[in-house]
């Protein structure tokens, strides 16, 4: 049951724990691919720039 | 205070780029249309489409030192509460102007320094997007100074997204207020609500006026400010755009075009998609912001963002206009 106080308080019913647990999913992709694929990428664009060559962004 | 200066500008010269360049963002955003049409989405997506300058934003999005991409984890998590349930006792609204005059002072109680409210017209919603409801609450809250002078380096990235990040939940709050009143409301948090442009939005509620580069300027903080907004179905009274005399400066001043280190500034307005208005060059200027993680360097050098110089500059322009 979904209840309302003024000032827009929502109680946690199962529509919004499954919301939570998609945004949390798609955080915690976001998070494991930054320090991943993201740590690939980063490290690759340095080397590049120390080089003075390209990093295409295009092509992985 | 002093002018700003940029804070050892990188060059304009990139270790990254386009194997296979794709179609010119200028044309995608209609540079030279001179007929009226939806602007398209290009750069910065919301959701699962892949847009045309894709592969730049997610090489953008790792390159991102972390302290920056921590807040717009946060702004991501917080967001997911930018809609929901609507109270079933709607509350009757006799008087849109009174309903507004309540719904800006909630903004200002969250934390909201500039409140205006607009329609949403069809030129403020991307090309293939839609919105929800017809009006929106157009908020701006203003970015500490001493970060941003450290602009184009990370720490004045840092200091954006932190602004981001917390005006989203400004609108987030508000938002909530308005369902809780039986009014179904959507917060739009930057800088990935690509459904809606935000400056048409700011500009019409009155928050103020499109700049030579390309960012709103505002009596108030100039452009040093971000912008976020809450749709709904709320009756309430729009607000007008304002005239603060932006362009009878900005048609004199050249400070954001010589400090642009990609040069990205045009010194005149541009005709795109049948509007004649200041427009920045996006195949110059998004690589340098790329490799800035969001340069900003104009918005800070701009005259209009040294504290406390908005009012009289505006009354000293508006003045000089009526003596001709």
């Amino acid at each position: 049951m979904r209840t309302f106080d003024e000032g827009g308080g929502e109680r946690a019913d199962s529509g919004s724990l499954k919301r939570d647990f998609k945004t949390l999913r798609r955080i915690l992709l976001m998070i494991l691919g930054y320090w991943t694929h993201g740590r690939r990428v980063r490290e690759a664009y340095r080397k590049h720039e120390a080089a003075g060559t390209t990093y295409w962004v295009d092509e992985r | 205070m002093a002018r700003i200066k940029p804070d050892n500008p990188p060059p304009a010269e990139y270790a990254f780029g386009y194997r296979r360049p794709p179609r010119s963002g200028n044309d995608i955003n209609g540079l030279g249309v001179t007929k009226p049409a939806p602007a398209q989405p290009v750069f910065h997506s919301a959701g699962n489409a892949r847009l045309e300058w894709q592969a730049l934003d997610d090489f953008f999005g790792v390159i991102n030192p972390w302290p920056v991409v921590r807040h717009v984890i946060a702004n991501a998590w917080q967001l997911r509460k930018r809609n929901g349930p609507v109270n079933r006792r709607r509350r009757a609204v006799d008087d849109p102007a009174a309903m507004a005059v309540e719904v800006k002072a909630a903004a200002r109680e969250f934390g909201a320094e500039l409140v205006g409210v607009a329609e949403v017209t069809p030129e403020a919603v991307f090309a293939g997007r839609s919105a929800p409801h017809g009006n929106a609450i157009c908020i701006g809250l203003s970015m500490d100074l001493k970060e941003m002078r450290h602009a184009p380096q990370p720490r004045a990235a840092v200091e954006v997204m932190r602004v981001y990040r917390q005006i989203s939940r400004i609108a987030i709050r508000l938002a909530a207020r308005i369902r809780s009143w039986g009014w179904p409301a959507k917060a739009y948090g930057n800088p990935n609500s690509t459904d809606i442009l935000h400056i048409p939005l700011a500009v019409n509620a009155g928050l103020g006026q499109l700049g030579k580069h390309g960012s709103m300027i505002s009596k108030e903080y100039g452009s040093n400010f971000r912008l976020a907004a809450v749709l709904t179905d709320l009756p309430l009274a729009f607000d007008e755009p304002v005239d603060i005399g932006v362009d009878d400066l900005c048609f004199g001043c050249r400070r954001c075009v010589i400090d642009c280190p990609a040069d990205a500034i045009f010194d005149v307005k541009q005709m795109v998609r049948g509007v004649e208005k200041w427009y920045v060059d996006f195949d110059k200027c998004i690589p340098y912001f790329v490799k800035t993680y969001g340069c900003a360097i104009c918005i800070e050098v701009c005259p209009w963002s040294r504290p406390g110089r908005g009012g009289s500059l505006s009354r000293t322009l508006l003045a000089k206009r009526k003596m001709g």
